[in-house]
């Protein structure tokens, strides 16, 4: 799943359209819009806002190790372009974050500061939001720290008035297909060997303790990563009927496995 | 308007450079960055902003290691840890100027060691060296200086091993040993050999170095590397260190040792270190979760007085052969075993 967030439905609909992403109205105030892969907020605009709309969806959702997050807004900035973040800045609360670079997008990099209200005067070379550093600091351990992105877009030098949601709308659809093409780049996680349905049924016959069962897992993924077949091992063992044949077995399978 | 993307999903190596802001002014820091011209600089307050984000993968961060410079303000010198040889020495510590590898080796127990696989270098030295100092001032003392990193590695880029080289030359209560799978030993030209600086090379069979210590040299350039240091004068060790279960087990180790020692005179080597795979339970399990498909971490080890290791039978079975082979090659050599 691809997790995204803007600070306004401007932001967010050239994204909406390009994904075909349909309304959730289970999430309540914060608007959210979904499809199998991509599930995006618009969080308002400000750190409060945006800070209390992601716990939110956060909250409600429950993230997994190969997800990817990806804040995506216009920004300040005195060079036109679409940047990546490699350092926010929120001199109200003197705090510093880093996101992980690990995946190379492509995109220029910028340090992003985090403004409590619209910031007029840009420091050179710098980009100025005003959600940026809530939602890293919202989002940083529930999913991979390289995996998080922080895409940011100058709107304006400053003189943000110029701006208005059709404009914003216009300027995000300009990279939203090439932003969208580079995240799914990013590779996927290797996952872990778990234990099947299948494979749970048949070691529930084997009566073992909780700490044995522990080891049977390790054994069976040690036994998958042979090229060896779990389930196959699973139902080729003798019938237990007490706990201190369920033990045998399990050396039986570790002598199997090794 | 759109900018090309590089055929790499991954950054490049120390591609990112990250600086604690007390140091940004150090000459030796001016220095280090002199070379990475198209590196990004990032500037930051302590090196644990960034070395110990939560959610890291050290997995994914071993692809694009990011360099991170910084002050050691904490402890710097330790107590050699119980997992550790310490060849007869009763005063044994370590340190490390470094966190991390450039070498990715397999079974190495930094994957489940740090919270990241960036790369941390202290800079101020020092600070280490007025605290070895103090540490040895009454007694002799055994020091390993690359434990947790393979500091020779980095000797082109940081000159850190001619540093305690230096070290080492005025302060003889310090034995110095320097632990390494690299093969460039130019740092040694032109230098004298110390009774307190040991060359100490881990090395393994050749299909266990091919496939399981990725970036690290073949085992036929660390036995040049071995050779040469030796003919030089140099105290060399060798360390036969994690010994790993493979297939064909006895045929790989007699010929791997019969090889080093077609290579290097054993009168030339001071001792050898030999030791079966061990790891702290925790460490495996954070190292299993980043590798989930590694035959050598996911095997099933059994829990020994709080480590990991193979069992028992096994591990003596394995270091027993291992130990005959280097007898049988290397007659007379002192030999120190380590099993759980």
């Amino acid at each position: 799943m691809i997790y995204i967030s803007t600070a306004l439905f401007c932001e967010a609909k050239p994204f909406i359209e390009l994904l075909g992403l349909k309304e959730d109205f289970s999430f309540g105030r914060v608007r959210v819009f979904k499809n199998e892969n991509y599930i995006l907020a618009v969080t308002g605009a400000g750190v409060l806002t945006s800070a209390s709309a992601i716990g939110f969806v956060l909250g409600k959702e429950e993230p997994r190790k190969e997800d990817i997050y990806l804040n995506i807004g216009i920004c300040g900035g005195d060079e036109e372009g679409v940047y990546l973040c490699n350092k926010i800045s929120f001199p109200a609360a003197e705090k510093e974050f880093f996101p992980d670079l690990v995946y190379d997008l492509g995109y220029p990099e910028k340090e992003l500061i985090t403004c409590l209200k619209p910031e007029t005067q840009i420091p050179k070379d710098k980009l100025c939001d005003m959600e940026g550093a809530a939602v890293f600091e919202c989002v940083k351990g529930h999913f991979s720290s390289e995996r998080c992105f922080f895409i940011k877009i100058v709107s304006d030098k400053g003189d943000f008035e110029v701006l208005n949601q059709n404009k914003i709308y216009c300027l995000v659809k300009e990279y939203a297909e090439d932003i969208i093409e580079r995240i799914k780049t990013v590779p996927n996680v290797e996952a872990g060997f778990e234990l099947t349905g299948e494979m749970l049924k048949e070691a529930e016959k084997l009566r073992l303790s909780v700490s044995q069962t522990v080891i049977l897992k390790e054994l069976l993924g040690f036994c998958r990563l042979k090229g060896g077949e779990p389930l196959e091992l699973l139902k080729s063992l003798p019938e237990v009927k007490t706990k201190a044949e369920g033990r045998d077995v399990l050396e039986k399978i570790k002598q199997l496995v090794l | 308007m759109f900018l090309k993307k590089s055929n790499s999903l991954f950054y490049k190596k120390l591609s990112h450079i990250y600086v604690e802001k007390n140091i940004e002014d150090s000459p030796y820091v001016k220095e280090i960055l002199s070379p990475f011209e198209t590196s990004e600089i990032i500037s930051i307050n302590h090196y644990k902003d960034v070395f110990n984000r939560p959610g890291q993968s050290f997995s994914a961060q071993k692809q694009a290691q990011a360099l991170i410079l910084a002050e050691n303000k904490g402890e710097r010198v330790y107590r050699g840890a119980p997992f550790c040889q310490s060849f007869g020495n009763d005063e044994f510590y370590y340190t490390s100027f470094v966190l991390n590898c450039l070498y990715d080796c397999e079974y190495c127990y930094l994957r489940g060691m740090y919270p990241s696989g960036n790369i941390v270098v202290f800079v101020n030295f020092d600070d280490y060296f007025k605290d070895v100092k103090r540490i040895s001032e009454n007694k002799e003392i055994f020091l390993c200086v690359s434990y947790d990193t393979d500091l020779l590695a980095f000797e082109k880029l940081f000159g850190l091993c001619g540093r305690w080289y230096d070290f080492a030359a005025e302060n003889p209560n310090a034995k110095i040993e320097l632990r390494t799978k690299c093969s460039d030993i130019s740092f040694l030209e032109g230098k004298e050999p110390l009774d307190n600086f040991i060359l100490a090379f881990t090395l393994s069979p050749k299909e266990t170095a091919e496939r399981h210590e990725k970036f690290a040299p073949t085992l036929s350039s660390r036995l040049k590397a071995v050779k040469k240091a030796a003919d030089l004068g140099f105290k060399v060790r060798l360390s036969f260190d994690p010994v790993l279960k493979t297939d064909n087990f006895e045929e790989t180790y007699d010929e791997f040792i019969r090889e080093c020692f077609s290579y290097v005179s054993p009168d030339k080597i001071i001792d050898i270190g030999l030791g079966g795979f061990r790891i702290s339970p925790k460490y495996l399990k954070a190292a299993r979760k980043e590798y989930p498909s590694s035959l050598i971490l996911n095997y099933p080890f059994e829990k020994k007085d709080g480590i990991c290791a193979y069992e028992s039978k096994a591990e003596k079975y394995m270091t027993d052969y291992a130990a005959r082979c280097i007898k049988k090659y290397a007659p007379g050599l002192n030999l120190y075993l380590w099993t759980t």
